[in-house]
């Protein structure tokens, strides 16, 4: 029976079927079912623990209120209103808030739960591709007619069925416990689509980091799981205790925990935002984008969190495919960047102006704007730049490509063998289009200069930081990879840690912050000259290391007997 | 002119930075063909296979699967089927079983639930792993994992076969079954591409040969074109003694265009450039000067010896 299951499912995807019956054995199924149990019972003893005892007075399950019979000259009447005092029924006993009782139970387990898929499944996922790319099973499936989407969705089912039974063996006490809490059975199960849909999202940037960073090789699968991990704590700090969120661009990343939702689960439950003060029901409700009040209402919020994550798994599942077929393939293409950079721009955008009297912190929420635009295009630099090999390849076959695909611009514009460095300004083009129209309509007028300048500046930092990259990308050592992400981690970050180190003010020593990834806060109060000997000697770098660029590409693409009369 | 072949290649190319490892190499490929790849390590014969497998992606050039171009992308799914490839080293599952490691490729190659079990029963027959059907594949050796992945390899009944050095590291009983392996899957039908150290496994199953040189595809024709160019025919004579008799009639045999002495005066090899009937000529001329000749059969020189003669040892 059970293994004829395992065979039906895997006549509709092979790569399930494989995972299933390497991983899904009596030991393994036992042990997953015994320690969720043990989980859950010491989670419920726990909260069992946590109700009144015999001679308790206060306790966070009791309904009995303050009576405002005490001396205010010995006692503080406020903090006394805040508590729940322990009231007894005909029959002797404490009367129990058994709603928030259940409702803590089921935000323990949703809590846990989240984490557990997140972080558990991510690092199975990560371990796993890993090890078939190094032992080289990988090349195998690639070279069968088995489709990418096949192979990923089979990983994504498959790699963490243990974890999944783990949960879905707790799922019977989660259920009891929310409804028990009075949360609508509907929500409930928004709650779960919430939770695949951000599972998938996860899952599948998992597999993309595996594919993409192959030369971190032991590091790869604590350092992916590490700042995945670091994330989602923070987001979920963020989400349990904030009342308000910032309302710039940042509030977007709290889209992307699915533990957010539960806020429309704890308001449902009408059991009073003071009674059970986490997950602040206002937390959401107030967040907006380009003004539009879309997470107000609990349905059409959800909507936009799992079509959130929908659009982040469409563009992951083409980076997939690409490095599915080819491992060599950059993530993206030169035209789908494009395309990308205008919908992350309008995101973005959309939450850092989300209401109209903000216009007294626009300054500060444009510079997030512009500090998450420029991040992006790091992130870009990595999904375009190509490597030594394809670079030599265009370099020294270019003259056989028919005359009317020959053209450099038009190369260098749309074909992905070529550099990355004119697409990566065509992206910051796209961007600062987007953007540039906020800061003139949207900032004080104080600030205005300093934000133009600021993008102007940072495009010429993201260019200089393309061509290192680049340039760092054509060395003939093996781990040139790993020299171009620690070059680009180094440049972004060592103007802030030298300015953090000096303990040197962006506005009173603002040299070191106009090469920095937030050249407008220097810009507030930097004389002008000393802008243009920052924006004249990065515009001179950069020709000077596209120069050395266009030498190396001469270099490599020169014939095999040119190289050997030369020498 | 390219449907004509099961694997035609034209100016197929690839460099690793500035090394060229296969340089524009037009490889033509019959059907049903067995086709032996020989050159000195680093010549480009794996990296052609690889190319050939769509597991590396051409610099420049074309491959033609029966006509049809090959790309390294997913709209060649049909293509893939056709082709089984077997790399010098076999990666394998070692959580799974023999069963379930065949059944998961069947499966990948989309083969149709009613044939499956039969297929890979037929495989397993074939690679004579029945007996080990269920045993966990970590508990296998080298011999029979290399067994197992030709298994996989032919899983999905490919008409064209890539193997890259499938006899490396296995013992001369492994060696033997293997080749036993391979005539029957000639005999079925399949066009196979092996390339190997061991020239005499080659000669004994192949059709055809390429020699691959810088790689350079410096040498591409029928066995038997190669031995008639390029083979000199031998005779071994043993006698029990006249040893100076049998030096003298050699001498002044015109055909005879020197001798290499063998075990203390009683065996030579004679490199003889006549016809047969010349050879049976010699043999009377020896018999009539009453020499005890106790042997006396004509050989050909084998490929390696052809191989090591034609000084293609260079790497790319």
């Amino acid at each position: 029976m059970f293994n004829q299951t395992i065979d039906q499912l895997g006549d509709w995807n092979a790569q399930l079927y494989r995972e299933l019956k390497g991983k899904l054995n009596q030991k393994n199924l036992t042990i997953t079912i015994i320690f969720s149990l043990i989980v859950q019972g010491f989670i419920y003893l726990v909260y069992q623990n946590s109700l009144p005892l015999p001679f308790s007075e206060t306790n966070r399950y009791c309904l009995g209120k303050f009576s405002g019979n005490i001396d205010p000259e010995y006692y503080d009447p406020e903090y006394y209103k805040g508590l729940n005092f322990c009231v007894k029924n005909g029959l002797g006993k404490f009367i129990i808030n058994w709603p928030v009782w259940h409702l803590d139970i089921f935000v323990c387990l949703s809590i846990i739960s989240i984490f557990t898929l997140i972080i558990a499944g991510s690092y199975l996922l990560i371990a796993d591709l890993t090890k078939e790319e190094e032992k080289g099973t990988l090349n195998f499936i690639r070279l069968s007619p088995e489709t990418a989407k096949g192979f990923f969705v089979g990983k994504i089912l498959g790699v963490p069925i243990l974890i999944y039974l783990l949960i879905l063996a707790g799922l019977p006490l989660h259920l009891i416990t929310g409804l028990n809490a009075h949360i609508p059975l509907i929500l409930i199960l928004s709650f779960y689509a919430v939770l695949i849909a951000s599972c998938t999202f996860f899952y599948s940037l998992s597999l993309l980091y595996s594919l993409t960073f192959s030369e971190l090789v032991g590091l790869k699968i604590w350092l992916g799981t590490g700042i995945l991990f670091f994330s989602m704590y923070l987001l979920a700090i963020i989400t349990f205790d904030t009342e308000s969120l910032i309302g710039n661009t940042l509030d977007w990343s709290i889209m992307f925990y699915p533990g957010t939702v539960l806020t429309y689960l704890v308001k449902s439950t009408n059991l009073g935002d003071a009674t059970i003060n986490y997950l602040h029901p206002n937390m959401l409700a107030n967040v907006t984008w380009f003004r539009l009040p879309l997470w107000t209402n609990s349905f059409t919020g959800i909507g936009f969190i799992i079509v959130n994550y929908l659009v982040g798994i469409y563009w992951i599942g083409i980076g997939l495919t690409r490095r599915f077929y080819n491992s060599n393939a950059q993530i993206l293409t030169k035209k789908q960047s494009y395309l990308l950079t205008v919908i992350f721009s309008f995101v973005t955008l959309g939450f850092s102006v989300q209401s109209f009297d903000n216009s007294h912190n626009s300054f500060g929420n444009l510079s997030v704007l512009l500090i998450l635009n420029f991040v992006f295009c790091l992130g870009l630099i990595i999904i375009l730049s190509p490597q030594r090999q394809t670079l030599q390849d265009w370099s020294r076959y270019r003259h056989q490509t028919p005359r009317k695909q020959r053209h450099l611009l038009t190369q260098l514009i749309w074909n992905d063998n070529t550099p990355s460095t004119l697409a990566i300004a065509i992206n910051w083009l796209i961007v600062s289009l987007i953007t540039l129209p906020a800061i003139f309509f949207i900032s004080q007028e104080k600030h205005r200069f300093a934000l133009f300048l600021g993008l102007l500046l940072q495009f010429t930092l993201i260019i200089l930081f393309t061509t290192i990259t680049q340039l760092l990308l054509t060395l003939k050592t093996k781990k040139r990879n790993l020299f171009a992400l620690s070059g680009l981690v180094i440049m972004l970050f060592s103007p802030l840690i030298v300015g953090l180190i000096f303990n040197s003010e962006p506005t009173e020593n603002p040299l070191m912050w106009l090469f920095s990834l937030v050249p407008m806060l220097a810009l507030e109060k930097c004389p002008i000259p000393l802008f243009f000997t920052s924006f004249i000697s990065q515009i001179m770098a950069i020709a000077l290391l596209n120069l050395q660029m266009t030498k190396k590409l001469q270099q490599l693409g020169e014939s095999t007997s040119k190289a050997l009369l030369e020498q | 002119m390219t449907e004509n072949w099961a694997i035609a290649t034209q100016r197929l190319t690839k460099q690793f930075d500035r090394q060229i490892a296969v340089n524009e190499v037009e490889l033509q490929i019959k059907t049903g063909e067995v086709y032996g790849l020989i050159g000195p390590n680093g010549a480009g014969k794996t990296t052609l296979i690889k190319m050939l497998a769509t597991a590396e992606k051409p610099t420049l050039g074309e491959i033609y699967i029966n006509g049809d171009r090959l790309l390294n992308d997913d709209n060649h799914r049909y293509l893939k089927q056709r082709i089984g490839y077997l790399p010098d080293d076999f990666p394998l599952y070692d959580d799974l079983t023999v069963w379930e490691y065949l059944n998961y490729f069947a499966r990948l190659y989309r083969l149709k639930k009613s044939e499956r079990r039969e297929r890979i029963f037929e495989v397993l027959e074939l690679v004579q792993l029945t007996s080990k059907i269920n045993s966990l594949i970590a508990t296998l050796s080298r011999g029979m994992k290399q067994r197992l992945s030709l298994a996989r390899t032919i899983i999905h009944q490919p008409i064209i076969l890539l193997l890259d050095e499938p006899v490396s590291g296995l013992d001369p009983i492994a060696r033997m079954q293997f080749r036993e392996i391979i005539k029957i899957l000639q005999e079925a039908g399949m066009t196979i591409l092996i390339s190997s150290h061991v020239l005499s496994d080659l000669a004994e199953l192949c059709t055809s040969v390429g020699i691959m040189e810088l790689g350079y595809l410096v040498e591409s024709c029928s066995l038997k074109d190669l031995y008639q160019r390029l083979s000199g025919q031998q005779i071994m004579i043993s006698i029990l003694d006249q040893w100076d008799s049998l030096e003298s009639e050699l001498r002044n045999y015109p055909q005879v265009e020197g001798w290499e002495v063998l075990l203390n005066k009683q065996s030579v090899k004679v490199n003889f450039s006549g016809t047969p009937e010349q050879a049976s000529e010699l043999l009377k001329l020896l018999i009539m000067a009453k020499i005890p000749v106790t042997n006396f059969h004509s050989t050909q020189e084998d490929l390696e010896t052809i191989f090591l003669k034609m000084g293609h040892q260079q790497v790319s």
